[in-house]
This record gives C-alpha cells, sequence and structure tokens, in this order.
C-alpha cells in the first residue's frame, strides 16, 4: 500500500482540492513546538551545568589556597592566633566536604531533569514518526475519497485507521504532557538545593569571618601574623565571591520552570481541543546576549 | 568622611558579600532586603551617597525601585548602580531609561565594584 501512496505524494500546496482532512491532532505543530522547547531548555541546563563547574572548580582553588596559607603560619604564632586557624582549617574542611555533597545532589537533580527532557524527546520523535505517517494516509485517504467518493469503502478502512493513528499520536502528546509536567516537579528541588548552598556558604563566611578577626586581635595590630590572618580573610571573601553563580542558578532555574508552565498549558489546551500549538513568539535568547559576568557597565561613557 | 552605599538586594549572601568588599574599600553600608525597603531608606536617610541595587527582588523589584526614587527631584543625582543576573539589552535600556548609572552582571568582581563606587561618588 505505501509503495502506492508514495507514488501519489505530492506537496500540500500543489494538491487539488479534497474533502476536509480526518486527523484530529496538528502533530506536527506539536512536535515543533516541543522540539523548540525541549531543545531550548536543554541549552539552558547545559550552560548552567558548564557555570556551576567552572566556578566550583574556582572556589575550590581559593579554598585549598586558604588552607595551605593557614597551615603555613601557624608555625610562626602564638597559641592564640593558632587555635583560631586551627578552627578556621576546620571548619573550611567541613563547608568543602558539606559543598562537595551539595554539588553531587544538584549534580544528580540537573542530570534527572535532563534525563526527563530525554523522555520528553522521544516521545515527540514517536509523535514526528507517527505523524509522518498519518500525513500520508490523510493525503491517500484524500485521493480515495476523491476518486471513489466518501461511500467507498477504500475511503472507510483508511479513515478509521487515520482514526486509530490520531488516538496514538493523542497518546504520545499525552505522555509529551506528562514529561513536561515531571520535569517541572523536578526543578524545585533544584532551585531549593541552590538556595542551601548560598546559606551554607553565608553561614560559612559567618564563622570564619569571625575567628579570624579574633585571631587577628589576638595577635595585635600590625603584627605579621595578624596581616597573614587578614589575607586569610579576604581569600575566604574571593572563594564565596564564587558562590555567587547560584544566584543566577535560582533565576535560570526559575525561568525555566515558567518556561514548561507556558509549554504545558498550551500541551494541555491542545489535548482539550481547545486549541492548535502555534510556533511561539520567538524570545531572544539569554546566552547570546548576555553582557559578561562582572564586568562594570556605566551608561554615561558608553 | 566615608561615602554610604546602600545596598538592595533579597539574597542576604550577596549583601554580605557586597558589603564586605565595600567596607573594606571604606566605604559605610546602609542594606535593604527589597525595592520597597530600599526607597524606605532613601527617603529617610539624606546621607547616601549611591545605591548597589538588585533588580529581581520581591514587593517593589528593583527598576521599579530606580523609577520611583527618581521621580523625587531632591534623587536625581543620586548614582544608581544595578547589580543582577540579568543582561537582556531591553532590561538594561529600561534601566538606563529609569535613571540608573550602571549596570553589572553577577557574579561580580570586587575590585571592579570598588572601582566603579568610587568613580561614581567622587566629588
Amino acid at each position: 500500500m505505501f509503495g502506492s501512496i508514495a507514488a501519489w505524494w505530492r506537496p500540500r500546496a500543489s494538491a487539488p482540492s479534497m474533502p476536509a482532512l480526518p486527523v484530529e491532532t496538528p502533530a506536527p505543530r506539536v512536535r515543533e513546538e516541543l522540539d523548540r522547547g525541549r531543545g531550548r531548555v536543554a541549552a539552558r541546563v547545559e550552560a548552567l551545568r558548564t557555570l556551576t563547574e567552572r566556578e566550583i572548580l574556582a572556589c575550590g582553588r581559593v579554598l585549598s589556597g586558604i588552607v595551605e596559607t593557614a597551615r603555613a603560619i601557624i608555625s610562626d604564632t602564638d597559641d592564640a592566633v593558632a587555635a583560631a586557624i586551627m578552627r578556621s582549617d576546620e571548619t573550611t574542611a567541613r563547608f568543602i566536604g558539606e559543598m562537595r555533597r551539595d554539588i553531587e545532589a544538584q549534580e544528580a537533580a540537573v542530570t534527572e531533569v535532563l534525563a526527563l527532557a530525554d523522555a520528553m524527546q522521544e516521545a515527540i520523535s514517536a509523535i514526528n514518526s507517527l505523524s509522518q505517517y498519518s500525513d500520508l494516509l490523510s493525503i491517500n485517504a484524500r485521493i480515495e475519497a476523491a476518486r471513489i467518493g466518501e461511500a467507498g469503502a477504500g475511503f472507510a478502512v483508511i479513515a478509521e485507521q487515520t482514526r486509530q493513528l490520531s488516538g496514538t499520536i493523542r497518546g504520545a502528546a499525552e505522555r509529551v504532557g506528562a514529561a513536561i509536567g515531571a520535569v517541572r516537579e523536578g526543578l524545585p528541588p533544584v532551585r531549593e538545593r541552590a538556595s542551601a548552598m548560598q546559606e551554607r556558604a553565608r553561614a560559612f563566611i559567618d564563622v570564619v569571618t569571625r575567628e579570624m578577626k579574633q585571631g587577628a586581635q589576638d595577635a595585635g595590630a600590625g603584627s605579621a601574623s595578624g596581616q597573614r590572618l587578614e589575607t586569610v580573610m579576604r581569600l575566604s571573601n574571593e572563594a564565596l565571591s564564587h558562590l555567587q553563580f547560584q544566584d543566577p542558578l535560582v533565576q535560570e532555574l526559575t525561568s525555566i520552570n515558567h518556561d514548561f508552565a507556558v509549554l504545558s498549558e498550551r500541551v494541555a489546551r491542545v489535548l482539550a481541543g481547545e486549541a492548535v500549538l502555534e510556533p511561539a513568539a520567538e524570545t531572544p535568547r539569554r546566552a547570546e546576549t548576555r553582557p559578561v559576568s562582572g564586568k562594570v557597565t556605566l551608561f554615561q561613557e558608553d | 568622611m566615608a561615602k554610604t552605599v546602600l545596598v538592595v538586594d533579597d539574597s542576604s549572601t550577596v549583601r554580605q558579600q557586597v558589603s564586605l568588599a565595600l567596607k573594606q574599600a571604606g566605604f559605610d553600608i546602609v542594606e535593604a532586603a527589597d525595592g520597597q525597603e530600599g526607597i524606605a531608606q532613601v527617603a529617610g536617610n539624606r546621607a547616601i551617597d549611591m545605591v548597589v541595587c538588585d533588580v529581581n527582588m520581591p514587593n517593589v523589584n528593583g527598576l521599579e525601585m530606580v523609577e520611583r526614587i527618581k521621580s523625587r527631584p531632591e534623587h536625581k543625582a543620586l548614582p544608581i548602580l544595578m547589580l543582577t543576573t540579568e543582561g537582556q539589552p531591553s532590561m538594561i535600556k529600561r534601566a538606563k531609561q529609569a535613571g540608573a548609572v550602571g549596570w553589572i552582571v553577577k557574579p561580580f568582581d570586587a575590585n571592579q565594584l570598588v572601582a566603579a563606587a568610587r568613580h561614581l561618588t567622587r566629588g
């Protein structure tokens, strides 16, 4: 049967006037819409992973420097300063361990979101193949109807097959809807972990700053040890500045969640038969338009 | 006499980071957790020489805060520097039109922030 269909096939624009198409689901548009949405989300999640890894590595390097500096000056300080350094050293080591666990949990959650996005992609592929088959059948149905009339037995068989396929496509679209819902459920825990990491970082700098200040006071203003402790404090601050990446992470995840909410709503409307998915208005990709992080742009100097 | 900077951000971590960097450079710091609180601080504290402000905040966001502060004649000259994760040109343009003097995308570099603060509060 397909051989004859392929031989008959012509682009829709050049097809003669035919009876109404019996296919109910606007599958190609669903496919394009979801494919685009999935691609956009996957690119943004990947950018977040890259940012996370880069900043965590930078933070880790500075933290290692803190530990080494602290250990190096223990030998030439008095007991009070040494005790402060040891406490800070322990705090830093504990913080690094906790942060590593946080990162692993966050990484697992992001990977899970990506896996869900992949599941969505599989459903989209299913829609793709089914809709192509459906297109061929519907074209054949038009041809048969034009030839033998709507009462013809050939048309009735093909129309039935098309209806069954429409149902299958609808099932695939529903799976996509479920996948979108699962992705949306997976995002809040990632955001919560990011916020928790920020809070941990804040608590860390509180403790280290307090202990180091105490150590500097004990060592006496102007002493070499005091100055070195100030250096350690400055390094602590620098290390934590790398953890600012959690802020854009949280906001990006919120934005992605919003995108999924919009997509989910559109799919739900299509499944309810209320609307046809039209291509969404293109929004500028942030990754393409973002100024360089940290760069100060003063408007009067533009 | 030390210049005073109002730091407005709903993230306590970011407020702490900004405050620490500016304090170490000799600035006095006042903090606010959202735009509404920031507006109140500016209205009630004439000693504020500059504002560093986030965009996405609860209650009153940063752009609205700038517009409302700049709508008052006595604050026309107050420099407001946006410090945010946002980077869309349309948003930057809106901030500029509202009266902000500059834009920094997080994560910020402490040295660049201090240099900008010194530049904007000079004289």
